[in-house]
């Protein structure tokens, strides 16, 4: 250690005191009272408010809510009726985009056809987060032989293709209970997928349990005195919902595209069920070349905007709940 | 040192960080700084001073949203703020070397760390395939790592702590560079370790002529190692020069305050030991009412005797799964440990880490299971404790702090709500009754009843700690244990939340049992000290004895590592 | 490293036993709903000497669990049964498979190789169009359901420009499945492009990759060797969940083009109520799966060093 006394500083390094009025000094760690207080969820939803495809997402769901609930502010024709010798024919008043080939009207049957498809998408997707968190939960929280159990029995069910377990399900279902009407018909679909799907969700919880129930917050309300329920009740779970919550979201417009799909091999809503899976799996079939094409695009354009407003919206919350995945 | 150039000047640098479409926020404003060849400078400072920033202008590795927004960086001379892609490249690594902070998240798990440290060779010129890997061989020795040879070929995740560092230090010192910038080389590091590593660097840097800017936020340390320093607050520099000068006569306020308050260097003032013993006086005569109230009352757990709490033969041995499911190892993570804290004092534990003083706390809390040995609460062996009430009045009387203030409190939960949780479990007064509770406490802690309403994620790191410790006292408990709970924030806030404490202890006769690496702290918080190493006690004594006179080698290695001891202070 | 391996292998039993219990229950409900030997004959009435050999010759008239362990017995030596029409169902099932796998194959070459190329370039330039460009795409192409895309690109490659034939039928050529191989691994390109650009931008500003850069090395070395290899891990990762959809979603790819395949016949077995051909070819389907992943997991330990010594 150099000598203080004897050697001189060297040029630059002499000893410098910036003056106080420059530097000014500021209370250690004081509290910024003047900002308005914001939860976590305040603060999620000002990113989320910043972001303008939370808008176009939402814009879609807000007309989508209207188009199920009251469909005849959209289209003032039947979907229902149908006139044969109307088959493919050209748009005319009131009917926007024409017919298809038994004479129903396209644009009434797209309007109403948002109901049966959403409606599978939004129970499928209710179903399966609650079994994936349940399973999840358990999984994650107690360990163990509980754990390897329900790992297990997960990794099986997710080892089975989600589209042929589901063919497999409703085509039996379709020999033992052949006339099920409406609800009949979306619940089987419904059940179907949620049968199978939720593996996905439950891994994803179980990850989220695992992380957060080291966390110290954890400890401290166990030293507290309250029971190991009670802690995965209040603090566990609700900090491991976010992800379950993105991906449900986004999964909700998967399974509208896989009740599509299914009606497209003719096992999906029955074609009595106004559905946009029906109306596009059917025009591909009977359209040629030279028809009206409309009869496809706009319940094809309908399910894919639809699909697209729930993905956008699932990652925009995923953005603005999670700082990692911002753009800054 | 022959009066020669600069070899690095820093004039008037400026950086800012774009924060939205026109805004700069700035993070550095008008540092001046010297390097000559050779010499050993310190930038201390806190976080958010702006010490990492500055060093990251130097070679161009800015953060994203980055900029140097004015001023001259000169590097032999010449300025390299507005200099080319290439010249930055050439200058990075052979002239100008970084040692980054953090050994776990700044090496590649995915490559050897041999291949780690020849890229930096062949990056440079300085060799190519079998020379290389020689030389890599010659590095890691060189940087003190034992069996460099096979360590070479190792992966970053089969190294320890201090191991990652000293490959981070052969990474950086590989092209040998005129420059050496070490950003908090060590500050993840057990005490021993960074004393020895940082040895080896001086004298390494020293043989090899290299100059160093070692940044650091422990203001012993710096004093320790360098022979200029450069204090810096929010952005500024606000005093620089010798380093002993600015220790022994601090001119800048803010200098002043760090010099008072940094326990390496305050822990040797007799008035902080004065202090102590004041707080320890109040403290063992408010809890002497205490006790007897205890005593007489059916309602709280406890004989009201005056060793509150006993430990005895504590021991934990943890089963681990080998690498076939048959294979078992067993782990002794605690062995035969046994002390006593005495009413209104308080006993500090203090081991590095694997020493296994948290996992002590943690059985004494209740958090985990007791493979042998017995706790004594205030008479009561807690292993004894039936039925779900005598539990819950046992949690009551004893409380933890915990170490990582952005983990110890629920982010979904309000302030109110976790400081009221205790109360609302314990089924204690009405619900205006628990908010005048709630505003109590936060006075006690000396935050505004304001905070209330806000969530953890509004508060900084100190804050939150005070969140924590007004939600330990809520049920009002005799005994508080804090794991590390000062351990993870800036000194000058370290020394806030130690007085807090002291007085907190003073004024309600707590005890506390004081979980530390930092045998500086200790000084001013504690009463008697354990010393534990590999899960055993080494040392047990009063803190004037331990400090004055230690007995056992280990407690001496400990002392002699503490930053800054070493230096002689005026007025002690 | 070996017991890791040995551990996944021990792991894929219980999920080979669970999956076909699982299939065999769908498969029995549907034996129950409806009268599966008046299936196999279409419309023509059954003398009831020929109904009780076929009940006997396929167990219709066991419970559930013993067929489901004759269908075990049968699969641990390779007897899959014969199907309704004759012929061994292994048989059926070895000469769809060649034309799936390639199928799938060049699915999965497709959607890799372009997947990560755009991923990594949008990553790389994180905010600039491409990214914005690719990340809209990518949405799009996950929205839209496969069949229509299938029904585009058939249109406009085969009939509107001619360059693909529209279908590919029996005689199978690489060339002619290059649009249903495109289609087929539409929905997964979208996902890796998505993977890929958030791994690749979150890579550029972790910690080593600064480190990588003080040292000196060029900006290509360091996104080679720290960037790149670094954001693979989590696309191998999605790979091997991603072949059992392009399994099942090859029930659809084939159905549009005419390809017969697995997933037709399949789809066809279920349709008529083949009993033992549809276990078989899910069964086999969930094993390939399986296998993959078990493949994909050694892979995954290859990559990254930290899962091998776990």
């Amino acid at each position: 250690m150099p000598d203080i006394t004897s050697s001189t500083p060297l040029p630059g390094q002499e000893r410098f005191v910036a003056s106080v009025s420059d530097t000014p000094l500021r209370e250690v760690d004081a509290v910024d009272t003047s900002a308005p207080p914001e939860s976590q969820w305040k603060e999620a939803w000002k990113h989320l408010r910043s972001n303008p495809l939370f808008w176009v997402a939402s814009l879609v769901m807000v007309v989508l809510a209207v188009m199920i609930a009251v469909p005849s502010l959209f289209t003032s024709a039947d979907p229902q009726y149908a006139n044969l010798s109307d088959s493919l024919g050209p748009a005319r008043d009131g009917h926007p985009f024409g017919f298809n080939k038994q004479g129903y009207d396209v644009w009434a049957r797209t309007v109403y056809g948002a109901r049966a498809s959403v409606t599978v998408g939004l129970l499928a997707t209710l179903i399966v987060a609650l079994l994936g968190i349940i399973t999840g939960a358990v999984a994650g929280f107690f360990g163990g032989w509980l754990d390897t159990i329900v790992s297990r029995f997960s990794d099986i069910v997710f080892s089975i293709p989600l589209l042929l377990a589901c063919i497999s399900v409703i085509s039996a279902v379709n020999n033992l209970w052949p006339d099920r009407g409406y609800w009949g018909s979306i619940m089987v679909v419904v059940l179907a997928l949620g049968a199978f799907a939720w593996p996905q969700i439950t891994r994803q919880m179980r990850g989220a349990i695992l992380e957060v129930k080291n966390l110290e917050f954890v400890d401290a309300a166990t030293a507290i005195g309250a029971s190991r329920f009670t802690n995965l009740r209040r603090h566990i779970v609700p900090n491991a919902l976010a992800p379950v919550i993105v991906t449900s979201t986004i999964s909700l417009g998967v399974f509208i595209v896989s009740e599509a799909s299914l009606s497209f091999l003719g096992l999906g809503l029955p074609s009595t069920v106004v559905s946009w899976g029906n109306d596009i799996s059917q025009a591909q079939v009977l359209v040629r070349s030279g028809d009206n094409l409309d009869v496809l695009f706009v319940p094809a354009t309908a399910l894919a905007v639809t699909v697209l407003g729930f993905i956008l919206l699932g990652e925009a919350v995923r953005e603005a709940i999670d700082p990692k995945a911002r753009k800054s | 040192m022959n009066h020669q150039e600069p070899l690095l000047q820093i004039d008037d640098l400026h950086v800012g960080f774009k924060a939205g479409r026109k805004k700069i926020l700035p993070a550095v404003e008008g540092v001046n700084l010297v390097i000559y060849p050779g010499q050993t400078v310190a930038i201390v400072g806190e976080s958010g001073s702006g010490k990492s920033t500055t060093a990251h202008a130097v070679i161009d590795l800015l953060p994203g949203t980055g900029r140097v927004t004015g001023g001259r960086i000169l590097f032999e001379g010449t300025d390299i703020v507005a200099a080319d892609r290439r010249k930055i490249l050439a200058l990075r690594g052979s002239s100008i070397g970084l040692v980054p902070q953090d050994p776990m998240s700044n090496l590649n798990p995915l490559w050897r760390v041999g291949f780690q440290i020849k890229e930096a060779l062949i990056a440079n010129g300085v060799a190519h395939g079998k020379e290389a890997d020689r030389r890599v061989v010659e590095l890691l020795e060189e940087a003190g790592l034992p069996d460099a040879e096979r360590r070479a070929h190792q992966y970053p995740h089969e190294f320890s702590g201090g191991m990652r560092q000293r490959a981070l230090i052969a990474m950086g010192l590989a092209a040998r560079p005129k420059l050496l910038i070490a950003d908090e080389p060590t500050s993840a590091l057990d005490v021993t370790v960074q004393k020895q590593i940082l040895d080896h660097l001086d004298g390494l840097t020293a043989t090899l002529g290299v100059a160093v800017m070692l940044i650091t936020h422990d203001l012993g340390l710096a004093a320790e190692r360098a022979d200029h320093l450069v204090v810096m607050y929010r952005g500024r520099v606000v005093e620089s020069g010798p380093a002993l000068q600015i220790l022994q006569d601090p001119q800048h306020p803010y200098t002043q305050r760090l010099v008072s308050k940094a326990p390496s260097i305050a822990s040797q003032r007799l008035s902080s030991i004065k202090a102590r013993a004041q707080v320890k006086e109040q403290a063992v005569e408010q809890a002497a009412g205490a006790a007897a109230e205890v005593a007489g009352s059916a309602d709280q757990l406890g004989e009201g005797s005056g060793q509150i709490l006993a430990v005895e033969n504590l021991t934990k041995v943890f089963t681990l799964r080998g690498a076939r499911p048959w294979q078992k190892s067993h782990f002794t993570a605690v062995d035969q440990v046994s002390f006593g804290v005495q009413r209104g004092t308080t006993t500090a534990i203090v081991g590095e880490s694997g020493s296994g003083k948290s996992t002590v706390a943690r059985m004494i809390l209740g958090l985990l299971p007791i493979t042998e040995g017995r706790v004594i609460f205030d008479g009561v062996d807690i292993q004894q404790l039936v039925g779900h009430d005598q539990r819950l009045k046992f949690r009551r009387q004893l409380q933890p702090v915990f170490q990582n203030p952005y983990a110890s409190l629920d982010p979904l939960y309000s302030i109110y709500r976790s400081i009221e949780e205790p109360l609302r479990t314990h089924g204690v007064g009405t619900s205006k009754e628990r908010e005048a509770k709630v505003r109590d406490l936060l006075d006690k802690v000396s935050l505004p009843s304001t905070v209330m309403s806000r969530y953890p994620a509004e508060l900084s790191g100190g804050q939150r700690q005070r969140v924590a410790i007004a939600r330990a006292l809520a049920l009002d408990p005799e005994v508080v244990i804090c794991d590390e709970a000062v351990s993870a924030l800036d000194v000058l806030v370290q020394a806030q939340i130690l007085e807090l404490l002291n007085d907190l202890q003073a004024e309600l006769g707590l005890s506390y049992l004081f979980i530390t690496h930092d045998l500086a702290v200790v000084r001013q918080i504690a009463d008697n000290v354990l010393v534990m190493q590999d899960g055993r006690v080494v040392e047990q004594a009063s803190v004037s004895e331990v400090f004055d006179n230690p007995q056992q080698e280990y407690t001496r290695k400990l002392l002699d590592a503490i930053p800054g001891g070493s230096i002689p202070l005026a007025g002690v | 490293m070996w017991w890791y391996v040995a551990k996944r292998l021990l792991q894929t039993i219980p999920v080979i036993i669970g999956a076909t219990f699982i299939i065999s229950l769908m498969t029995y409900l549907r034996q129950i709903g409806g009268d599966p030997v008046a299936g196999m004959f279409g419309d023509r009435p059954v003398s009831d000497a020929v109904r009780v050999q076929i009940e006997q010759q396929y167990h219709f008239d066991e419970p559930f669990i013993i067929q489901w362990l004759l269908f075990l017995k049968g699969a641990v030596v390779g007897d899959f049964g014969t199907a309704f029409s004759g012929q061994p169902v292994l048989d059926l099932v070895k000469r769809a498979f060649p034309v799936t796998v390639t199928l799938a194959v060049m699915a999965l070459i497709f959607e890799m190789v372009l997947g990560i190329i755009v991923g990594t370039i949008a990553g790389l330039r994180r905010g600039r169009w491409f990214d914005q460009f690719s990340l809209v795409l990518s949405l799009a192409l996950i929205a839209i359901p496969i069949f229509v895309v299938g029904f585009v690109l058939q249109w406009l490659f085969g009939v509107e420009w001619k360059i693909f034939p529209a279908t590919v039928g029996g005689d199978w050529t690489i060339e002619k499945l290059i649009i249903p191989a495109i289609v087929l691994g539409t929905t997964s390109f979208a996902y890796i492009v998505r993977l890929t650009r958030g791994s690749v931008a979150e890579s550029l500003v972790s910690d080593h990759v600064r480190t990588a850069r003080a040292k000196g090395l060029s900006n290509g070395r360091v996104v080679r060797n720290h960037v790149l290899r670094n954001s693979l891990v989590p696309v191998v990762t999605f790979l091997g969940v991603d072949l059992g959809a392009l399994m099942a979603g090859a029930v659809i790819t084939e159905g549009i083009f005419n390809i017969p395949g697995v997933g037709n016949l399949a789809f066809r077995a279920i349709q008529q109520g083949q009993s033992p051909t549809v276990i078989s070819v899910i069964t086999i389907m969930v094993l390939v799966y399986v296998v993959t992943s078990l493949v994909v997991d050694l892979l995954y330990a290859a990559l990254d060093p930290r899962i091998r010594y776990a």
